[in-house]
């Protein structure tokens, strides 16, 4: 029966039609890409990491999402330093000595603890978006070296929370920190302590990014890949909590959402918690965020988009 | 039946479908042509109650779409966007649809058959290919045997073979006493499965019409003849009564003869003759021209619509249409085509609104 | 293809008897096959299934192992409030299972593009959500109560060697009853967060933020002010349910809490209904 079909014979049309539709293709279409353009003549080249890049940066620009979980994670963050500093300055009187002592510069930024967990959504949603809207196979068609790829997608994340980062970590200490230097705690930024520990703030937020990254690409799914985060950030330290003696005490510790505070402070012990050295808390992050972005790099290879 | 009634949908400043009146009557294919961008899915959404017109308004059998206390019995659409969760298999997904107008479960076997998605019925439908997913759209159009069959750009990601499948289940079903309503970009698909044609371009309606009159009115054919004694053979012709229009190079184009009829001309005159062919304007370009029009003038003229004068647009306003695919035949076709299948058409016994 | 041979439709028995009507009857039938047949609510159910009486296993034990070492105040606030102590942090983690897949029940028809067939099967929206609010509902209230009951009993056993909880005295039977009521009506609270935000990222983050976050910090808030907006977060009210003994910050009864959530819940469902009929699909 198919030898019925009458298969539309190809054939130009003899008047393209008047107007503006006439080689309508143009760089919209393309969504922005920096290879957009049509070139006729001359060898095409190869596509640059560079290029991978823009077409990133310009993926990431352009979806509402994005701003939308900047500025919630800036609220979040900035608000709630601001609103836990001027409760604990007006309360001030009504406070332990041992708990006055504790102040540091992870209680002026105490908000980020809270923003991180938008900006590890952030990073979960620029990968598993582009898995339930079918933009990865568009990226994928765009640029093959999935490696690449890859790198390009994170490198643009990490630049992108770095200076939201930066901004929520200097915010935070201008609201935050008159509040707690009035009763004498010292923040002066002048103390290579307090500016490592306030600049702790966009590296935290940025490793969190990419765990949530990790986890799109392994889980392909938005749901589960923010559900996972949630679970990693919020719920692992309440269980590691529960577990008993030094044992429970250390595996606490290195919990990502743990590791990450002792990035922030200048003290031993928080409540007479303690806690990693910072330089110890990034580095297990660090590998926290190694052992979720390594599969996700094999795993991306790998598998079928 | 379906109805539309000054029919209007607008996006902020934007008019997607502009007073649009129509009707789709049963017992025929109904085709809805228009470029991208002219307000096909908009008004298809909205005869469907998925949006909501703006104002002006639009029944199915002279009831809204939102109003109906079986709507699946009375219409069935595939739309061109996915309307699937892409976790839930395509035999789940049809289950989900009976049981919400209480159809037989019976009814799901019967028309995943029917599509030929029996294989693949308890996959998971977000890994279904663009033609597999266009099948089970059709599948769910099909569920509820519907008096009104409605299709938005059917034949997007189908193989030949699919494609002649649902040329033939749309003539069926309109033999059948259904009414069928399915949108087109392309003239050359039209002209093979409609047997009446609604042409929108700009949110505006251009024409609705027959088929036949559309492309009596807008297909122009003539007869290329090439002679060496043209200056003689033009005068005999042009005695009939025939239209001959001189070209440069020796030939001419003869309008309302037939190429046997010319034939015979230059024979009984003891003339040579070099070539005779029948050349077809394309229907495609006869739709172009008409919806290139829509820009260019004032549209109400050909659609007599009483449409808006002044939200005519200049040919270079970004809001022309763009036009996606350039192939195509292009060329008139009868639409007639004898069906394959060889089955006569069931008696169509549904509803006891049918129209 | 087999299609290709046969165009020809079986036809249906006659539409007599009201066959083919979308009844609010048949909805529940098509939302609960809805709700049966993605593999989201299995991994979302499992979660608070699992969760919620493991740690009423380990909170207890934990608890009943140290009992001896344990400094009076910690043995007099298990006593004051042991239902608390077996259930509490349990739903605590266990609720984000369900608030999850609340979110999801309905984004999820968005971000998929399901909610276009779903509106043309059932075209009177409201109608539809009625029926998608029922059946979810009542299947988390199901689970929530069979859970909640099952993770007391094995608390109650774990107890057993250093206290005895009996189900009848006191508050206890209202707390566990009142887990699976929170559990219930938080599963609705969240189906229509994501019935006004469509977006399930969006909506799960919203929803997480609320749980973790704002329902904690808002009580940092001074004067009158803190008090009412801790007490009247849909939240935190409804959790009052869970507890005998709430922080002098909170302004409800038991009871009064629970109707909170469940007004807010009704508030947000209106105005989920009306921007469902409103809103294009």
């Amino acid at each position: 029966m198919s030898d019925r079909i009458e298969t539309p014979a190809p054939q130009m049309p003899s008047n393209p039609p008047p107007g503006p539709q006439a080689g309508a293709v143009t760089t919209d279409a393309l969504g922005g890409m920096s290879s957009a353009g049509y070139r006729p003549d001359g060898p095409a080249r190869r596509v640059t990491f560079r290029e991978a890049m823009d077409s990133e940066y310009a993926k990431i620009r352009s979806v509402r999402s994005t701003w939308w979980t900047l500025l919630i994670s800036l609220v979040v963050s900035v608000g709630i330093s601001f609103l836990i500093a001027a409760v604990t300055s007006a309360n001030w009187n009504t406070i332990s000595p041992a708990d006055r002592a504790s102040f540091d510069m992870s209680s002026v930024v105490s908000g980020v603890f809270f923003g991180v967990l938008v900006t590890g959504v952030l990073g979960a949603l620029v990968v598993a978006a582009e898995y339930s809207t079918g933009m990865m196979r568009t990226a994928l068609t765009a640029f093959p070296r999935r490696g690449t790829l890859f790198a390009a997608k994170a490198v643009v994340l990490a630049v992108v929370v770095l200076l939201l980062g930066l901004v929520i970590a200097f915010a935070s200490y201008g609201l935050a920190e008159p509040f707690y230097s009035r009763h004498g705690v010292d923040l002066t930024l002048s103390h290579a302590s307090n500016l490592r520990a306030l600049l702790a703030v966009p590296v935290y937020l940025t490793l969190v990014a990419l765990i949530g990254l990790a986890l799109g690409f392994l889980l392909r799914h938005t749901a589960a890949a923010i559900s996972s985060l949630v679970g990693l950030f919020f719920v692992l330290p309440i269980i590691t909590n529960f577990l008993p003696g030094s044992l429970g005490k250390n595996v606490n510790k290195v919990m990502p959402s743990n590791a990450g505070s002792a990035m922030m402070t200048t003290r031993p012990s928080v409540n007479g918690t303690p806690h990693l050295t910072p330089l110890a808390g990034f580095l297990t992050l660090l590998i926290w965020t190694a052992v979720l972005l390594v599969p996700a790099w094999i795993l991306f290879r790998r598998r079928d988009a | 039946m379906i109805q539309a009634t000054a029919l209007t949908k607008r996006y902020g400043t934007k008019v997607a479908v502009d007073h649009a009146e129509f009707t789709v009557a049963p017992g025929k294919v109904t085709g809805f042509l228009g470029p991208n961008g002219a307000g096909k899915s908009t008004t298809m959404r909205m005869i469907l109650g998925l949006d909501r017109p703006t104002s002006g308004s639009v029944t199915i059998n002279g009831i809204p779409y939102d109003k109906l206390a079986a709507p699946l019995r009375e219409v069935g659409a595939l739309l061109d966007a996915k309307a699937v969760h892409g976790g839930r298999s395509a035999y789940n997904h049809l289950q989900v649809l009976a049981k919400a107008n209480g159809l037989p479960r019976a009814r799901v076997d019967t028309v995943i058959d029917l599509v030929g998605l029996h294989s693949v019925a308890k996959k998971r439908a977000g890994g279904f290919s663009l033609g597999m997913g266009q099948r089970l759209g059709i599948a769910a159009a099909l569920l509820g045997d519907p008096g009104i069959v409605m299709f938005d750009e059917p034949v997007n990601g189908l193989d030949p073979e699919g494609i002649l499948w649902i040329r033939n289940l749309m003539k069926a079903l309109a033999a059948e006493g259904r009414t069928v309503f399915v949108s087109s970009h392309l003239m050359s698909e039209m002209a093979l499965t409609a047997d009446h044609l609604v042409v929108i371009g700009l949110g505006r309606i251009l024409a609705d019409e027959p088929m036949a009159e559309f492309i009596a009115k807008n297909s122009v054919s003539y007869v290329l003849v090439r002679s060496p004694q043209m200056a003689d053979l033009a005068p005999k012709l042009a005695l009939r009564g025939w239209r001959v229009e001189m070209q440069g190079d020796g030939s001419a184009h003869v309008y309302d003869a037939k190429p046997s009829q010319i034939g015979d001309v230059a024979g009984t005159e003891q003339l040579w003759l070099h070539e005779l062919t029948l050349v077809h304007s394309s229907l495609e370009e006869a739709f172009m021209r008409l919806t290139a029009s829509s820009v260019e003038y004032h549209a109400g003229g050909t659609a007599g619509t009483g449409t808006t004068q002044d939200a005519a647009k200049p040919p270079s306003s970004p809001d022309a249409p763009v036009w996606g695919e350039a192939a195509g035949d292009g060329r008139a076709q009868p639409p007639a085509e004898p069906d394959p299948s060889g089955q006569p058409p069931t008696p169509y016994q549904n509803s006891e609104r049918g129209q | 293809m087999a299609a290709t041979e046969s165009v020809t439709i079986n036809t249906l028995p006659g539409n007599g008897a009201g066959s083919g009507h979308a009844h609010f009857g048949r909805l529940l039938v098509a939302e609960w096959t809805k709700l049966r047949s993605v593999r989201s609510t299995y991994w979302s159910l499992i979660t608070v299934v699992l969760a919620f009486p493991f740690f009423s296993w380990l909170i207890p034990f934990l608890i009943a192992h140290n009992w001896n070492q344990a400094d009076p105040g910690s043995r007099a606030q298990v006593l004051q409030d042991p239902v608390s102590t077996i259930i509490g942090v349990g739903i605590d983690l266990g609720q984000f299972g369900i608030a999850v897949l609340g979110v999801l029940v309905m984004a999820s028809e968005y971000s998929t593009g399901m909610i276009r067939s779903t509106v043309l099967a059932s075209p009177r929206r409201v109608r539809m959500l009625a029926a998608k609010s029922v059946v979810f509902t009542l299947l988390a209230l199901v689970i929530g109560e069979i859970v909640s009951f099952v993770a007391f009993f094995i608390g109650q056993l774990t107890f057993k060697s250093v206290l005895t909880v009996n189900l009848g005295a006191g508050t206890n039977l209202r707390e566990v009853v009142g887990a699976g009521l929170y559990l219930g009506m938080l599963a609705l609270f969240s189906m229509v967060i994501g019935a006004l935000i469509r977006h399930p990222a969006g909506a799960i983050t919203g929803v997480v933020l609320l749980l973790l976050v704002i329902s904690n910090i808002i009580q940092l808030i001074p004067g009158a002010a803190g008090k009412y907006l801790y007490s009247y977060e849909p939240t935190n009210a409804g959790a009052a349910i869970l507890t005998n003994h709430t922080s002098d910050k909170f302004l409800l009864t038991a009871w009064e809490g629970y109707a909170v959530f469940a007004g807010w819940t009704a508030l947000l469902w209106v105005l989920a209904a009306w921007l469902l009929v409103r809103r294009d699909a």
